[in-house]
């Protein structure tokens, strides 16, 4: 079908317009400092708006995915807390475990006596096919959270908090070069350093193992708790191999158990004594004088 | 005024406007501007995709020669090139004004001419302060900069047109 000459000749015209004028803005944004931020912050504000609305249904349709995981989950945590209240009951008695019970009911809500508070937090926004990935979460300094908090599931340390906006949190994920995590390997308790394999999808490798460790395949590996992000004992990885490097030691390589394809909901980790634990550590072993 | 005319205006203009941006600066929230005069003064026959082009391009060298921030005149013209021909049938019929060749305060009417160019500098300065300002400040402020500037400047446009009137008159 022709169109007529005048609407031809009209929206030739209008796009002439949207095209300057997008060139004009663009312009602006490039050379303005307060206009490009304040444009970058409308095309972040526009972006999150849509990922919100993305993931919210790729969210519906994955629920009995979801509700599967978290029954799972929901066993698991059953059955350690039938193992602790048994241990209690056979060690110290019935009476010890009720004083207990009672005990933590009292004062649950109180985060002086936790060493981690958690926080529960959605994911906008992941990326997982780039060397430099993050995450983008749904909350932010209203709900507390701040700069270099650990970010965790169930099944893997997933990243540390980098940027914290009034209502969403910048994430550096732990598929990224850069970041490391602290760890350690089944029974043994040998810690070592985690790094993301970029060029093999879902591994990670631990370096300085101790050559005298034993390794064997389908070993566990756990968070060390020796870095502040993180609590210890959660399990990020199975060992599927190793080498030993330099001969000195063994390098691992860890398949990781958290399908980071697959992240919807995360939990931001507040340890409550970092600042005193990060303060003791820039301590120098030796005075001046020495 | 014949094509040589229009080149030696939009030249004149064009070096008006840089003076301006260098020397004129008499109040912060205040600036003069002198290109959607050029823009509105160009007969009403001239091409509109070329009017747009040419705004765009004299916009962009005043930005590039002046102290402001490139891009800004450049699209606050283009927009009054885009709604040049809805602004001269708001004050004229469509017969007169496809009849005439010239655009000025002789043909239309000083009246009609003013209010033509409030509604070009109105378009103008929208986008100019808000793309200045990118909305940062009270609501009222940034009001009374539009408002204060389309005033302005649209008295200033009248006279300067004025101006090239008598001295088209006086040639012949």
């Amino acid at each position: 079908m022709r169109l007529p000459p005048l609407i031809y000749n009209a929206l030739g015209k209008f796009l002439l317009y949207v095209v300057l004028t997008v060139l004009g803005i663009a312009l602006v944004a490039d050379n303005g400092i307060v206009q490009r931020y304040r444009i970058m912050e409308a095309v972040r504000s526009f972006q999150s708006f849509f990922w919100e609305r993305n993931i919210a249904v790729r969210n519906y349709a994955k629920l009995k995915e979801v509700n599967a995981s978290l029954t799972k989950q929901n066993a698991v945590l059953l059955k350690q807390n039938f193992a602790y209240r048994n241990y209690i009951v056979k060690s110290r008695g019935e009476e010890k475990l009720a004083e207990l019970s009672e005990q933590i009911i009292r004062n649950v809500g109180d985060s002086s006596l936790v060493e981690y508070e958690f926080t529960l937090a959605k994911v906008i926004k992941n990326t997982i096919g780039t060397e430099h990935n993050y995450l983008i979460l749904d909350k932010g300094e209203k709900d507390g959270i701040t700069e270099d908090m650990g970010v965790i599931t169930p099944n893997g340390a997933i990243g540390i908090t980098r940027a914290v906006g009034p209502k969403y949190t910048y994430v550096l994920s732990s598929l990224n070069e850069k970041q490391a995590v602290s760890a350690r390997i089944g029974k043994s308790d040998a810690v070592g350093t985690l790094r993301w394999n970029s060029h093999i999808p879902q591994t990670a490798t631990l370096t300085e193992i101790p050559l005298n460790v034993k390794v064997t395949k389908g070993d566990i590996v756990y968070t060390s708790g020796y870095s502040s992000f993180f609590p210890p004992n959660i399990p990020i990885g199975k060992a599927v191999s190793y080498k030993t490097t330099t001969g000195t030691h063994k390098e691992v390589t860890v398949r990781l158990l958290q399908d980071f394809k697959n992240l919807d909901y995360v939990i931001i980790v507040r340890n409550h004594d970092k600042k005193e634990i990060d303060s003791l550590s820039m301590v120098k072993p030796y005075s001046k004088n020495e | 005024m014949n094509n040589g005319r229009y080149i030696v205006t939009g030249l004149i203009i064009l070096i008006l406007q840089l003076f301006a941006c260098e020397f004129l600066n008499i109040w912060p929230p205040l600036y003069v501007a002198v290109l959607p005069l050029f823009i509105m003064l160009l007969p009403a026959a001239f091409n509109s995709y070329l009017l747009m082009l040419l705004a765009f391009g004299m916009g962009l060298v005043v930005d590039a020669l002046s102290d402001g921030v490139l891009g800004l005149n450049a699209t606050a013209c283009t927009s009054v090139a885009f709604f040049k021909k809805t602004m001269l049938g708001t004050v004229m019929r469509y017969d007169t004004q496809t009849a005439i060749n010239t655009i000025g305060s002789r043909v239309m009417g000083r009246a009609k001419f003013f209010v033509m160019m409030l509604m070009a500098y109105a378009i103008y300065f929208t986008i100019y302060v808000l793309l200045d300002g990118m909305g940062l400040g009270d609501i009222l402020f940034i009001l009374f900069r539009i408002i204060l500037n389309v005033f302005v400047n649209a008295l200033i446009a009248c006279a300067l047109e004025s101006l090239f009137n008598y001295r088209v008159l006086r040639n012949g």
